[in-house]
């Protein structure tokens, strides 16, 4: 080849299948549907011509957002409570206030699993936030699965699990905090931001905490 | 030809090891930091070989559901990215020959142009005669020529994303630029 056909083709190569913007965030909805599974399905609407069917027919299923999981731990705590508070008449006794395990009473399981269920997405927020931090984050999705969390943290923050179990409420307040700081990070937020938040985690020894929780309620299953 | 991976690609935010580890464990975070690592290089070198913006898509989000169901065997011996790339061209290539079969069942297509209907042509436009020519290159030479020429990749990286030695992605590559200079020999004596 000689250098004028070289520089020619390399400046056509380059504009062989100009690939455009992926669709990020629309793939990794099924992604993450297709292989972590969805907990609640919804009927997707993303985009208007959709047939329901992919290029290759399979059928496309709607996508599990943290939103609508969120949506329904919120929903089976506010279950839980109703149920606790008509069938007692007393708020139910959820939990021991002992040094052990979490104790959770045989008619408590709706707000154990719900509790199981929100500490673990939790853990998985704040295990990433440090990682987010470095990589230019926590972007907009981030705030709002922080939002969510902190919405899920105030219902259990009032339910009968929270007033009889003094460690996972001073959890629950902890986790309140920091959720709170992440909900309202400004759009340009700032290291020093971020670095306040790490902080303040490590110094209440959140994650830890969070972990243990997880562990122990999620085992409590007598 | 500079390698087109974004800086955020290269810079991994956690070590991978521990990524996969978490997305062995059922994380979704984790699962997605690590997508969001790899998906546009996966996405790009897609696209370059299906050259259609929804098959792109579903080829891609193919690669990642395999590469996650199959994150239990990766032995961590290649890096996870050449791993991951050899899944995409897999899918990719399986999947295209598998759209094929359905057009040519729907309809019976003309002839694909081939390289000496290339040639021949009086096509003005280099841009579309060289992409014509890459189209009619043998499938092996046309998947290197794509990965080294336009994307960047080198030869071992696509030697073991292809499976093949080094030495053949090499001399694929001579053959796909010997072709299309032949193809594009028209374009520099007008």
């Amino acid at each position: 080849m000689d250098d004028e056909l070289d520089e020619r083709t390399r400046e056509a190569l380059r504009g062989y299948r100009v690939p455009p913007e992926p669709p990020l965030d629309t793939m990794w909805e099924a992604i993450e549907e297709r292989h972590f599974g969805a907990p609640v399905v919804a009927i997707s609407s993303r985009t208007p011509a959709s047939s329901g069917f992919d290029r290759v027919g399979r059928r496309r299923l709607g996508r599990p957002t943290w939103g609508i999981v969120l949506a329904a731990i919120a929903a089976s705590l506010l279950i839980g409570v109703s149920v606790g508070r008509m069938s007692r008449g007393v708020a139910p006794q959820i939990a021991t206030l002992g040094e052990g395990n979490y104790g959770w009473a045989e008619n408590a399981e709706p707000y154990r699993q719900a509790t199981t269920e929100y500490l673990g997405q939790t853990a998985a927020l704040l295990t990433a936030l440090p990682a987010a931090a470095r990589d230019g984050q926590p972007d907009a999705r981030f705030v709002t699965q922080a939002s969510d969390l902190l919405s899920t943290t105030r219902l259990l923050l009032d339910s009968p699990a929270a007033a009889t179990d003094l460690r996972l409420k001073s959890l629950l307040e902890d986790l309140e905090l920091v959720l709170a700081q992440l909900a309202h990070l400004p759009a340009e937020h700032g290291n020093t931001e971020i670095d306040l938040i790490t902080e303040a985690l490590e110094r209440r020894d959140v994650v830890p905490r969070l972990r243990s929780a997880v562990v122990s309620i999620s085992s409590d299953d007598d | 030809m500079p390698r087109s991976a974004t800086l955020r690609e290269e810079s991994v935010p956690l070590d991978e090891r521990t990524l996969i580890a978490r997305i062995l464990d059922g994380d979704r975070v984790a699962g997605r930091q690590l997508y969001e690592a790899h998906a546009p290089r996966v996405h790009r070198l897609v696209y370059r070989l299906c050259g259609d913006a929804d098959l792109a898509q579903d080829f891609t989000q193919d690669t990642f559901v395999r590469a996650f169901d199959q994150l239990g065997t990766f032995r961590g011996e290649s890096a996870f990215g050449t791993w991951l790339h050899r899944i995409a061209v897999t899918v990719t290539l399986n999947g295209m020959r598998k759209v094929r079969r359905l057009r040519e069942r729907e309809t019976s297509l003309d002839d694909e142009p081939g390289l000496r209907s290339v040639t021949h042509r009086a096509d003005p436009d280099l841009r579309s005669g060289i992409a014509a020519a890459i189209d009619a290159l043998p499938e092996g030479t046309r998947l290197t020529l794509i990965m080294h020429d336009i994307e960047g990749y080198t030869h071992a990286e696509i030697a073991e994303s292809l499976g093949i030695a080094e030495g053949t992605s090499k001399s694929r590559l001579f053959d796909a630029r010997g072709r299309l200079r032949q193809a594009l020999a028209a374009f520099v004596k007008e």
